[in-house]
């Protein structure tokens, strides 16, 4: 065992962890990125479509109007301060990028070019604005390649193939995690004033997501075992185009550009369910109205997906309806659209410019997380009682500025947003904050944990556990839910986890780049989080954001404006048994906005 | 060596495309050629020093061995020379890539279509040697022997070449600079610009030179007719009486337009260009392989450095020599002790 | 159908595997549309949990997942078992010393990626207005190819250059350097093309070609190190690149 110290400790190296690295070594702590992949290799890289921002560099905007966009497609369960502060910070978060060199493309005036995205409007509702800054369909790759950069230029400590374990508490506080060097199999502490968790997401439970395989959840899971709530875990959102069966993300820049949904008979059904933005509804709408579509029939060949069209011919068609002056070419698809494009040719077969693309919803998102304040900070309860030392940021983390269903683009507003806000109180808090000493033992828990699972000679390969649970998250805690099936699902994931504990058995039992071992530990990982996330989703008996209950169809603003504490009963992080949790639903939706502007009040959603 | 080895294994396994190809032709084509310009300017310097082992030298090309050498060493020409151009181009206009596979295409078409009329003379003149009952042809044990100065030449080269290095090690230590792990700063190398700019611009210069080069000597006159009497010697009007190789040289070189030895000013520029575009393009191959051993790659270095200068010297002092009738003589009774 | 997969494998842990070979994997019910990574996922679920590669995105933007393919450095996730047939061949890239299985140590890799200075560079001040430096869509679109790079090192595991000689730094590396030297906006182009006028920089590109077509983000490479080769010898990236012509959004 090993025993590093820095000041600060970053836990993951996707867009959150690395602009929270980036403030804070520039604000003066000495900083280490732990990750279990190489930094490019996270999954910011594969945000496609842009990052919104009111700029305004091509038709009036304003940050408020952002603000209002993000409550309303956050189905007002967005703390609106969040969404105040996200929405405010964008424009400085997104011009200090461009400052950090980020290649945004440009408009003829030099200026960084923005797009149409999902539920993105001008004057509250008014109409679709272009707010997402983009560079072509790769804004994520340019963002996470741009703070991976100015990081080596800022001399930050890459502990990169390090795959966080556990997370140390001492005296009240988090004093650090511990990790396993992927390359040796050696146990690592990294001992620091601050922890910052930036681990992303863990769409993986599901069957069909957009979600690389490392975003297993890991994070989330690590704290939650220690004592850490998981706040609005019942919301995870599922995107509208996913590439058939393969899950891969079509960006909604697609429809941005003009693209349209249709189905089995040629229409362009989003008219129904969005009459005035149609296409370009927050994203839970048209998850659902694809859904709605499929179970009438409507699929392609009665299949379960759809067509998204974006040739030029249709496309230019509904400009021309719409009247609209705008018209696209293929010359220009190709230009703002190459990668896209390319999987399209590549993993289809088909050419978007001239054929529609099969697609259907995929799992893309978790709005709930670990909950923190504006500042990154985490927050124990709904008094939102610090927790020293410990940060989250990005996927992982509910601050929350989504609510019940995420804005486009905002995932990456929330990265830098949030991300930077966090290293900044982070260089802060360092500079006051002793260094509280490591717990006695530091590793023996995780080192038992592993033996275990080492010595688990049972029947059942990780695999297997993990298809299952995919297939039942996806059947019964998916798109839409009712008690009965969230019910089955959580007795069948208590069964796998049961399996898990007792029944596992994996071929590698050595030390090298062990990826058996490490994915069946993530398995551990994604099950805890699959319990909360289902146990969650029984209780609240509403259907608001990506949370769709068939038996409770309505929104419940009276008993609902409250978020979703999971809070752990175990007594021991790796106790054996069932899930044990307490649910708690005290803390209260803020709605600071609507206290002073009647626009902000929770009102019925419509698009 | 091992990654010279590797190299090769790996190049033969790597489904590269037809650009992987070109370039293994290009290697080799250009070792080959090195390797005969080494013996040739030698060689040819004798017609100088020593008329006898020129006479003798001659001989050794009319030999079988070194007539499939011939031919191989025109395709290598011909081949180098389009496949640098292709290079170059690409080079200099990079935005060509798209057409650089079309192109590899095209410099093997066009080599092999350049070869076969090429080929066709070439071979004539093989015929009419054959077919000359008086023709007299060296014995293989006096070829394989008559090239053993070379091979030590070489050896000797390369070891003065690692020698050197060793000793320059010795004098003047590299510095280890101690480099912080995230940020290795390498320094710019105005040698290996100017280098890569010479090999380009000296290729363009030298493929007009050596294709003319090559007509005279392989293709209008062979090898064969460099020892025939009573011929015009090609480039000239002045015949060759004695029918030896030294005269036949005399005769280039002596000849003069407006008061200038022509030939001779070819010559020197041909050596020149020839010779430093060869050894650049050798210390390229051979510093590519060697990599792990600062002693060894740097000696290469040197051994190239030795190479050229050696070359240089003994072929400009030759063809800034004179070559007079007793050297003609000289040649005469070479020849007739050769061939008793 | 059915596939079979041959995979290099070597793992210094084992007693007997501990020096690289080959072992046959025989998979059935395999859609021709499959992906190879999924395959070898199967393989590592179903058969063999021992073989150890690095994955991620699963979709060709990560660039996890660099292998020889059929001979070729790919990206597992990017090639579908229809273009390759039903055998197939994975061993790990070359000129990176193997670690387990597929698995290579980057950080040789990455080495030759930080020394090229790969961040952007300006200490002017900021616009007074606080808002973005302007830069023309032309000039912005000089470098965009090779802003696509996913570090992958396809293209430098390619090049018989890198193979010989583990010191050059390599196509990737000069792919990233380009990023920077023809952004109008960076001002340390000149320290960066000084850093690949070194010996073991560009001079070793001896334009193979291996790395143009490995690379899984289509980026123009030999162009783009061409590119770099000539701002060297010209002292200046002026009048190198022509911009295509950009059509603008009416």
């Amino acid at each position: 065992m090993q025993t590093h110290q820095f000041d600060a400790i970053i836990v993951g190296a996707g867009g959150a962890g690395l602009m929270a690295a980036l403030y804070a070594s520039k604000g003066g702590a000495n900083v280490a990125v732990v990750s279990k992949l190489y930094p490019t290799r996270s999954h910011t890289g594969t945000a496609q479509g842009g990052i919104g921002a009111a700029l305004g560099n091509h038709e009036p905007d304003n940050p408020l109007w952002h603000a209002y966009d993000t409550v309303k497609g956050g189905d007002y369960l967005a703390d609106q301060n969040a969404a105040k502060v996200l929405a405010e910070n964008a424009i400085d978060a997104v011009i200090e990028l461009e400052h950090m060199g980020l290649p945004f493309d440009r408009t003829p005036e030099g200026r960084i070019s923005q797009r149409r995205f999902g539920g993105h409007t001008s004057n509250f509702g008014e109409k679709p604005v272009r707010r997402a800054c983009h560079a072509a369909d790769r804004t994520g790759h340019m963002i996470l390649q741009t703070l991976y950069q100015q990081c080596i230029k800022n001399q930050v400590r890459f502990f990169d193939e390090y795959h966080v374990v556990d997370v140390l508490m001492n005296r009240g506080a988090c004093v650090g995690v511990v990790a396993v060097q992927l390359g040796t199999g050696e146990l690592h502490v990294f001992h620091g004033k601050a922890t910052l968790f930036a681990t992303g997401g863990w769409g993986k439970m599901f069957q069909v997501t957009s979600n690389a395989h490392s975003l297993t959840g890991d994070g989330a899971a690590v704290t939650f075992r220690r004592g850490v709530p998981m706040q609005d875990m019942e919301f995870f959102q599922f995107h509208p185009t996913g590439i058939y069966k393969m899950g891969i993300l079509i960006t909604e820049g697609v429809r941005g550009e003009g693209g349209v949904l249709i189905n089995r008979h040629g229409e362009r059904f989003m008219e129904k369910y969005a009459p005035r933005i149609k296409d370009l509804a927050s994203r839970d709408v048209v998850s659902r109205a694809i859904y709605l579509e499929i179970r009438d029939g409507n699929g392609i060949q009665g299949k379960d997906y759809v067509y998204l069209d974006v040739r030029p011919e249709t496309v230019n068609r509904y400009l021309a309806e719409a009247g609209e002056s705008r018209r696209v070419t293929g010359e220009e698809i190709e230009k703002k659209l190459p990668d896209i494009l390319d999987f399209c040719r590549v993993y289809l077969g088909v050419d978007p410019v001239k054929e529609p693309m099969p697609i259907q919803p995929t799992a893309h998102y978790a709005m709930g997380g670990i909950p923190t304040n504006v500042d990154a900070e985490v927050v124990m309860d709904e008094n939102w009682t610090v927790l020293p030392g410990m940060y989250a940021a990005g996927e992982c983390a509910c601050v929350s500025c989504h609510g019940a269903n995420r804005l486009g683009t905002n995932s990456l507003v929330d990265l830098v947003v949030f991300g930077r806000r966090g290293g900044m109180k982070i260089a802060e808090f360092v500079k006051q904050a002793d260094l509280i000493p490591l717990p006695a033992n530091p590793t023996a828990e995780i080192e038992a944990e592993f033996k275990r699972l080492r010595a688990s000679k049972g029947k059942i390969r990780p695999g297997q556990i993990r298809a299952k649970m995919q297939k039942t998250m996806m059947d019964y805690v998916g798109v839409f839910r009712e008690a009965k099936g969230i019910q089955q699902a959580i007795d069948t994931v208590e069964e796998l986890r049961h399996q898990y504990q007792t029944d596992l058995v994996f071929d590698d039992q050595g030390y090298r780049f062990n990826t058996d071992l490490i994915e069946a530990w993530e398995l551990g990982a994604m099950l805890d989080l699959a319990a909360i996330t289902a146990q969650s989703a029984l209780a609240r008996t509403e259907s608001r954001g990506a949370h769709s209950r068939e038996d409770f169809q309505q929104r419940d603003d009276v008993n609902w404006l409250v978020h979703t504490l999971a809070c752990p009963k175990q007594a021991s992080p790796y106790q054996t048994g069932p899930m044990e949790i307490e649910l708690n639903f005290k803390k209260k939706v803020d709605l600071s906005l609507a206290e002073v502007d009647p626009r902000f009040a929770p009102k019925e959603r419509v698009y | 060596m091992s990654s010279l080895v590797l190299t090769i294994t790996e190049t033969l396994r790597y489904r590269g495309a037809l650009g992987q190809w070109s370039w293994v032709l290009h290697r080799i084509s250009g070792l080959g050629v090195v390797l005969f310009l080494t013996l040739h300017v030698i060689d040819t310097s004798w017609s100088v020093f020593y008329p006898a082992l020129y006479v003798k030298a001659i001989a050794v090309y009319q030999t079988p061995l070194f007539t499939i050498g011939e031919f191989a060493l025109i395709a290598a020409v011909v081949y180098h020379a389009l496949n640098g151009l292709r290079i170059a181009i690409l080079d200099y206009r990079p935005a060509l890539w798209r057409y650089q596979a079309r192109a590899a295409w095209i410099v093997l078409g066009a080599s092999v279509l350049l070869l076969i009329p090429v080929f066709i003379l070439m071979f004539g003149h093989v015929l009419n040697f054959y077919n000359d009952p008086e023709r007299r042809v060296l014995p293989f044990a006096d070829v394989l022997e008559s090239q053993l100065p070379f091979a030590v030449g070489i050896v000797l080269a390369v070891v003065a070449g690692v020698l050197y290095s060793g000793i320059h090690g010795v004098i003047a230590p590299r510095k280890e600079t101690p480099t912080d792990n995230m940020f290795r700063r390498p320094v710019g190398s105005r040698w290996e610009k100017f280098w890569w700019s010479y090999m380009r611009v000296s290729g363009f210069l030298i493929v007009p030179l050596v294709f003319g080069h090559l007509a005279m000597m392989h293709v209008i006159q062979g090898v064969f007719d460099i020892t025939a009497a009573d011929y015009v010697t090609v480039g000239t009007n002045v015949v060759n009486q004695t029918g030896t190789s030294v005269e036949f040289v005399a005769n280039r070189w002596n000849y003069l337009v407006g008061g200038i030895a022509v030939w001779r000013l070819y010559d020197i520029a041909l050596l020149a260009l020839t010779v430093i575009h060869g050894f650049n393009g050798l210390r390229y191959v051979l510093t590519d392989y060697t990599a792990d051993s600062t002693l060894i790659r740097r000696g290469m270095i040197y051994t190239c450095i030795i190479g050229a200068l050696i070359l240089l010297m003994v072929g400009g002092l030759a063809l800034l020599g004179t070559i007079d009738q007793t050297a003609i003589r000289m040649a005469e009774e070479a020849v007739a002790k050769l061939h008793p | 159908m059915d596939v079979t997969f041959r995979i290099r494998r070597y793992n210094p842990e084992i007693p007997g595997k501990d020096k690289p070979h080959w072992q046959e994997f025989k998979l059935s019910d395999v859609e021709p549309t499959d992906r190879v990574l999924e395959m070898l996922h199967r393989i590592k679920w179903e058969q063999d949990g021992t073989l150890a590669f690095r994955r991620s995105c699963a979709h060709g933007v990560c660039g996890s997942d660099a292998m020889r393919i059929n001979g070729v450095n790919r990206l597992a996730c990017k090639v579908l078992v229809r273009d390759l047939g039903n055998r197939i061949q994975v061993e790990p890239i070359l000129g990176l010393p193997v670690l387990k299985d597929l698995i290579v140590d980057m950080e040789p890799f990455f080495e030759h990626y930080r020394a090229v200075m790969p961040f952007f560079v300006n200490d002017t001040p900021l616009p007074a207005d606080g808002r973005e430096r302007l830069q023309s869509p032309e000039d912005r679109e000089k470098f965009d190819d090779t802003t696509k790079c996913i570090l992958c090192a396809c293209c430098t595991t390619a090049c018989p250059s890198f193979w010989a000689n583990g010191k050059y730094v390599g196509p990737a590396a000069i792919v990233q350097a380009h990023r920077f030297i023809f952004d109008s906006r960076d001002l340390a182009g000149d320290d960066r093309l000084d850093i690949l006028a070194s010996p073991d920089g560009v001079w070793r590109c001896r334009t193979i070609f291996n790395c143009t077509p490995a690379c899984p983000r289509d980026i123009e490479i030999t162009k783009a190190i061409g590119e770099v080769k000539l701002a060297i010898r010209n002292g200046s990236t002026e009048g190198i690149i022509e911009v295509r012509d950009i059509k603008h959004e009416a």
